[in-house]
């Protein structure tokens, strides 16, 4: 009986086990579809670009989630009822940063109320966006340049805050937990003494083992970020909203005063790293420089290849191979165009159309172009030289063979990345229809007549100077992006000046010749001159390797 | 007695004839470059007067030694090679370091002494005639702080003793 008793217990315990482990069985397996169901449902959406398919869904959705968490009253000042800042929600400017973090600005427009009216302030001394990290983190993003003297001049300046080639600090206020981050950019793109504290981060994490604050931070808490407006029209500049982060009253302007309208009393930590910081500043993708392998969403479209003239060093046509490519340069390109004309689409297919163009003949050779000395009226003399020159018809690009025994590789690949903005664009606009004509054209705003919009013919009179002047002022930045590039191919990644950059040593090279030929002042005339000098020349100080000799 | 009587007649005619063409060369300069003025600046406040050199010149040199006429480029190669062959025989191993000033017309519609940029100079070459006194050209350039910014070569040719604008062309761009 006890033996039957067990018989039947085991009997009960096995087939107990057996109902267990069906039921295990089962749980893990609805458990794992349920997982997979779930992944399903919620499709992976990937990085927010502004080629992104669904891009005006999501963009509704930041909208929706300031409103949701009434993020607005983070924004209002603390000392007028008559100021609101209102996002611009219809000129959204995205950057995607190590294709991994997205950031959409959103202007902030300031609208103050006076004598019944809603009147739109000019942003002086500053300038503020909405910043959404990753479609989640909103910030106030506050530009502003150093002040390097108190506000006691009469005159105040009364233009508009712009950041192209921006130099100086982004405080990033955080809306939902009111951390600061302060970030600092020199000529358009962060400052190499900013990105050396990405270096040093990851050794603070190992030496402060388990600490949160793995930065040594230097916090305080200060009264800053003061604004002023006069809270009205002045009549002679509009209505102001002066930005002064050290708190410096601005002077009154036509009569005007100022008014003390909001301030913060933060505790700002200025050496806290702020992970993956947004390459550019504001909303100016383009000019400002420093993609940093961002494609803007754009699908590259190598180049057309000029063919090579007969007599011409065949190093010239390695170095445009490798410039085109290394250089991404129909990215480069494509963003510029954009970030002139806001459309997307056409200047991609711009690209790919003058990329796949079967017609496209440009011819790329040397030839000996002698220096010139001139005397000018005043008596005083004039040195002219030149690297290359593009035909304004055809696009064909001659460099000058001295330039090319003399100057180093990195001066050479200047040269040719100036002549092919040359040469691929007036080819694009002679020669390219409809759509594709018009994105080259755009790109040429300053050869279209201010009266009526036409279209100036290539032999117009000024067609030189303006063109430079379209370079230096509209893609100046971008050329040095791409030149950065080339450098980093070949191996070169400090600058040879060490007051400076890599970025903007590339970027003095330029303006070498451009602070001359478009009439522009460079940001550093001297400097740029000099340092192009030193390449052109192969001076002591400059990269010193010799490229492309005959 | 005769001798020298002789001698005086001629050195008069001379003086007459080299006045009498200098003159005539004179009026046609002033007109073109009034031409080319009235081109470039359009309704844009303008100078009073610009200079002209021939240092100017170097800059159809250089359109020269480069040979692109030769490959035959573009419209202003055929004008080379075509009625304005001419200057490609002229010999101009050295240039006169001189400048002068050619006060413009007056233009009633026009602003004057109010140029963009106090740094601004607009500069001449020398108009240079065929030998059949039909055709011209002269070279223009604007300079900002004695720094080119723009050079345009103008094409003229004198009909019933006007002269017409043929066409003008930037023959590079730096």
């Amino acid at each position: 009986m006890k033996e039957k008793n067990a018989a039947h217990f085991r009997k009960i315990l096995s087939k107990t086990k057996l109902v267990y482990g069906l039921v295990l069985v089962l749980f893990l397996l609805t458990s794992r579809c349920s997982k997979d169901t779930v992944t399903i449902d919620q499709p992976f959406e990937g990085i927010l670009t502004s080629n992104s398919p669904d891009l005006t869904k999501r963009l509704q959705g930041i909208r929706s989630k300031y409103e949701r968490d009434n993020l607005k009253d983070k924004l209002h000042p603390n000392k007028t009822d008559k100021l609101s800042w209102v996002p611009d929600w219809n000129h959204p400017k995205i950057q995607v940063v190590n294709d991994s973090t997205s950031y959409v600005f959103f202007p902030l427009i300031g609208h103050i109320r006076s004598e019944g009216k809603n009147l739109v302030a000019k942003q002086v001394n500053g300038r503020v966006y909405l910043l959404v990290k990753n479609e989640q983190e909103f910030y106030k993003a506050y530009y502003y340049s150093p002040e390097v003297k108190s506000n006691n001049q009469s005159n105040i300046e009364t233009n508009e805050f712009q950041l192209k080639g921006f130099s100086g600090n982004l405080l990033l206020t955080g809306l939902q937990n009111n951390g600061n981050f302060l970030l600092q950019y020199v000529n358009g793109r962060l400052s190499d003494s900013y990105l050396k504290k990405r270096l040093s981060a990851p050794r603070k994490i190992q030496s402060i083992d388990g600490s949160v604050s793995y930065w040594e931070q230097q916090c305080q808490t200060v009264i800053r970020n003061c604004q002023y407006s006069t809270l009205g029209d002045t009549h002679c500049g509009g209505v102001i909203i002066y930005f002064s982060f050290n708190c410096n009253w601005p002077p009154s302007m036509c009569g005007y005063t100022f008014s003390l309208i909001d301030y913060s009393e933060d505790t700002v930590c200025e050496n806290v790293w702020f992970p993956d910081p947004p390459t550019n500043p504001g909303d100016n993708p383009g000019g400002g420089g420093g993609g940093g392998g961002d494609d803007g969403g754009f699908t590259p479209a190598p180049l057309p290849l000029l063919s090579l003239d007969s007599n011409t060093r065949p190093c010239i046509d390695t170095m445009m191979g490798d410039l085109i490519d290394a250089a991404k340069m129909s990215i480069t390109v494509a963003k510029i165009m954009e970030d002139i004309h806001g459309d997307h689409a056409k200047a991609q297919n711009a690209i790919l159309n003058l990329s796949t163009n079967p017609n496209v003949n440009i011819k790329i050779g040397e030839e000996t172009i002698q220096p010139v000395t001139i005397t000018n009226p005043n008596g005083t003399t004039s040195l002219s030289e030149t690297h290359g020159r593009t035909n304004p018809t055809t696009g064909n690009i001659k460099l000058n063979s001295l330039m090319l025994n003399e100057a180093t590789e990195v001066a050479i690949a200047s040269t040719m990345i100036h002549e092919l903005m040359h040469s691929y664009f007036v080819w694009g606009a002679n020669n390219l229809t409809g759509d594709d004509a018009m994105a080259f054209s755009d790109l040429n705003r300053y050869l279209f007549s201010q009266e009526n919009g036409l279209p100036h013919p290539y032999n117009y009179p000024q067609l030189g100077a303006l063109q430079h002047l379209q370079m230096a002022e509209t893609y100046a930045n971008s050329m040095t992006d791409m030149l950065l590039e080339y450098v980093h191919s070949k191996g070169i990644y400090s600058s040879p000046d060490p007051n400076i950059s890599l970025w903007g040593y590339c970027n003095d090279i330029f303006w070498g010749s451009l602070q001359q030929t478009s009439g522009l002042d460079a940001p550093n005339p001297t400097r740029s001159s000099s340092n192009a000098n030193k390449e052109f020349k192969n001076q002591s100080g400059s990269t010193g390797r010799k490229g492309c000799q005959p | 007695m005769i001798k020298t009587l002789l001698l005086t007649l001629a050195t008069i005619l001379a003086i007459i004839y080299a006045f009498t063409g200098k003159n005539h060369d004179v009026i046609d300069d002033r007109i073109i470059i009034n031409r080319v003025m009235d081109a470039v600046y359009k309704k844009q406040s303008r100078p009073n007067s610009v200079f002209v050199g021939e240092q100017i010149f170097y800059s159809l040199d250089r359109y020269l030694a480069s040979k692109a006429y030769v490959e035959k480029e573009d419209s202003l190669a055929l004008l080379i090679l075509g009625d304005w062959s001419y200057l490609r025989q002229k010999d101009r191993d050295k240039y006169s370091k001189k400048w002068n000033r050619v006060w413009l017309d007056k233009v009633p519609s026009a602003k004057y002494g109010t140029t963009k940029n106090a740094d601004e100079q607009d500069r001449f070459s020398p108009v240079s005639y065929s030998s059949d006194g039909k055709r011209a050209f002269v070279i223009y350039t604007r300079t900002v702080k004695n720094v080119t910014q723009s050079t345009v070569f103008f094409f003229f040719e004198k009909k019933e003793s006007i002269w017409l604008y043929k066409s003008h062309f930037v023959p590079f761009l730096d």
